[in-house]
């Protein structure tokens, strides 16, 4: 991987809150047109780490996070959304009141402003969503409903995924998008996940689970454990993880 | 004598002779007494612990005029509803629909108290002048206001629309609207008092409401106010529910220098519902006051109150929200949340969740929080590019906006979303919000 493409570059980064340490040292480098997968037992440091990276404040953090050639780790979340970073919430937000489509538009008129492009007014905005919105199988009746409120688990990771697929980020990090999913859910996210991949984006999944991969084929492996990257490799690696549990990772680690 | 007490009582004298004869005359006259003999709360009234009048006591308030300046532009557009129109207090014939006296019950109440003087005495026993002397004030000017008799088994097609509008002449007026609806066994109706006013008027409202629900009666009761923020708004409604009646209250309090609403509940049979609902705004200098009693009197009723106020600048909100389950009234449910948004370090909220509980077999809860946005949220939104400030806008429409979509009718929610998008801050060309 030549030095150009890389999207991402996490060079030892430390998270704690107070006096717990969540991530240590860790480094990771993801090169646009790549899949990453982090996988890690609970309490590892995944959902940290997702954060961190969208701009979350609370945490003290040391290290270098590094996208697009910049240092992001003093801007703020709307800085980087602007600039193409994307999560997928673990637990999206529920906001009675505030409708989806205002919510959508909003976001994307805001990153066209950053970027220097006229905002497209609601006509427009609509010919752009009603494609995405056949691909996420979400009825149009959705666009005027608050912003996941009482919306099951299953709609609300596939809202996430419509939003992702709506703002066409570089870097999209998937927090456990997979997590509460059925079978049918979980083809229809992955469906929406494959159609972003691309020569000039990144995505990275978070996810406890195998499964998801079968159906959103990683580039690359990670195993979080104890907030260190433990091992890495190909798919290969998350197989492995799913016949022999976490464990074996975290012995071969410390007999290492 | 304050200035305000003397302007009044010339105008009791001046008042235009009682619709209703010397009966009435005599009620106006007992009730102007009473009002005098107690006089406006003062600083040791427990009940006016947090509202002190004393911005209003120096004020003049005149005797309202004829319609000069409002057109039919005023109150709500386009809300499908049958539609009565004061202003200043007084009836205003050209922007009402008159054929709708013929017929559904519908009176002014100065034809019901030609018709039956005895009215004047209100449909409830009057409360104790004590701590309701503004009921007192209120009966002392008794001629201008709305009676809806409800037959058995009636349903009331469309919404009845109340306006009470306060123009803005220059010269300042008190008005006493009066409401009375009587709903007969299984009614069914939705009534909307909103109270409006044009900017800068001064004006002084002191409306009555009472509301009297037979057995299955069921009423949809909206009361809005968004008066001007210079205006002086009191406001009473005092309900008695029979068995097995529905009462949804939505009170949305929104406008007035200084509002206070006292609302009384009393549920009276097994089986009757209440449903409290509310929402107050207060910003810039306003202080929003609203004081609730539910008395759960007899076995198996439910009573659900949810109030939730933002204040804002160097505004100030009082709720007091009590709710009494006397020694009869096993098998009640009483449930009671106040929840206050606080915007600026200059805003202030009093707030009294009271639940007094003398049966053993009920279910009961309350709580009242004062708080700041959720972080979680605010994450959410800038994550997804939102500016800080926007996402903070977004959010306290949100708050406001769970209390609006609980209204049934539409055209009102869109009405009170855009009212709450002119006045939140941070919402700029949000308009779209209410695209629905």
């Amino acid at each position: 991987m030549s030095k150009n493409n890389i999207l991402l570059n996490i060079n030892k980064l430390s998270v704690s809150i107070g006096d717990k340490p969540i991530l240590r040292d860790l480094s990771l480098q993801v090169g646009a047109g790549e899949v990453h997968a982090i996988m890690g037992p609970n309490g590892s440091g995944k959902s940290t780490l997702a954060q961190v990276l969208a701009g979350r404040t609370g945490y003290e953090v040391s290290g270098e996070v590094s996208y697009l050639g910049e240092n992001i780790l003093d801007l703020s979340p709307e800085e980087r959304a602007w600039r193409g970073l994307f999560l997928a919430f673990q637990y999206p937000v529920e906001i009675p009141g505030v409708n989806n489509v205002y919510l959508l538009k909003a976001a994307l008129n805001a990153q066209r402003k950053y970027r220097g492009e006229t905002p497209l007014d609601a006509f427009e905005f609509l010919t752009v969503i009603q494609e995405k919105m056949k691909l996420m199988q979400i009825d149009e009746s959705f666009l005027n409903r608050s912003v996941n409120a009482g919306f099951s688990g299953g709609e609300k990771k596939r809202n996430e995924i419509l939003q992702m697929v709506v703002l066409e980020p570089r870097l999209a990090v998937l927090d456990e998008t997979d997590s509460g999913l059925d079978i049918d859910a979980l083809k229809v996210v992955a469906n929406g996940v494959n159609t972003m991949r691309d020569p000039e984006r990144a995505i990275v999944l978070i996810t406890h689970y195998q499964r998801l991969l079968d159906y959103i084929k990683p580039d690359k492996v990670h195993v979080l454990a104890d907030g260190r990257i433990v091992r890495s490799g190909g798919p290969e690696l998350a197989l492995k993880l799913e016949e022999k549990g976490y464990d074996w990772v975290r012995q071969e680690a410390a007999s290492a | 004598m304050s200035a305000m007490i003397e302007s009044l009582q010339d105008n009791f004298s001046r008042q235009p002779e009682a619709p209703g004869g010397e009966f009435v005359h005599q009620v106006r006259a007992q009730a102007m007494k009473e009002f005098l003999d107690i006089g406006l709360p003062g600083p040791r009234d427990e009940y006016w612990k947090y509202t002190r009048l004393r911005i209003i006591e120096k004020r003049l308030f005149g005797l309202p005029e004829e319609n000069a300046v409002a057109g039919s532009e005023i109150g709500i557009e386009n809300l499908d509803a049958i539609r009565i129109v004061f202003v200043d207090g007084l009836y205003a014939p050209a922007l009402s629909d008159e054929s709708v006296f013929a017929e559904n019950g519908i009176r002014l109440l100065a034809d019901a108290l030609h018709d039956d003087p005895g009215l004047a005495n209100g449909l409830l026993p009057p409360p104790d002048p004590a701590t309701h002397q503004f009921a007192a004030l209120n009966r002392a000017f008794l001629g201008q206001g709305v009676v809806i008799d409800l037959a058995a088994g009636q349903e009331l097609g469309r919404p009845l629309y109340l306006l009470f509008y306060s123009q803005n002449t220059g010269r300042d007026t008190a008005s006493h609207p009066r409401i009375l609806i009587r709903a007969g066994t299984d009614s069914k109706a939705s009534v909307i008092e909103h109270y409006d006013g044009a900017p800068g008027n001064a004006g002084l409202c002191n409306a009555l409401t009472e509301i009297d629900l037979a057995r299955g009666a069921q009423l949809t009761h909206y009361r809005i106010q968004t008066e001007s923020e210079t205006a002086f708004h009191l406001g009473s409604l005092f309900a008695h529910q029979a068995e097995g009646s529905r009462l949804v209250s939505h009170n949305l309090s929104l406008g007035g220098r200084l509002a206070r609403t006292n609302m009384q509940f009393e549920l009276l049979g097994r089986g009757a519902e209440l449903v409290l609902n509310g929402l107050y705004l207060a910003s810039g200098k306003q202080h929003i006051d609203n004081h609730t009693l539910v008395n759960h009197r007899k076995p198996g009723a439910s009573s659900f109150q949810d109030y939730r106020g933002i204040i804002d600048d160097q505004a100030r909100a009082v709720f007091c929200g009590k709710a009494v389950v006397h020694r009869d009234a096993q098998q009640s449910v009483a449930t009671q949340s106040n929840r206050n948004l606080l915007l600026s370090e200059g805003a202030e909220i009093d707030t009294q969740p009271v639940l007094e509980i003398y049966a053993d077999d009920v279910q009961c809860s309350h709580g009242a929080t004062i708080g700041r946005l959720d972080a979680d949220a605010l994450f959410y939104l800038s994550a997804r590019g939102v500016p800080e400030d926007e996402a903070r806008g977004l959010l306290t429409f949100a708050f406001a906006e769970d209390v609006v979509l609980r209204l049934e009718n539409q055209t009102l929610r869109n009405a009170l979303s855009k009212h709450l998008i002119g006045r939140l801050p941070d919402l700029e060309n949000a308009d779209e919000l209410v695209a629905r």
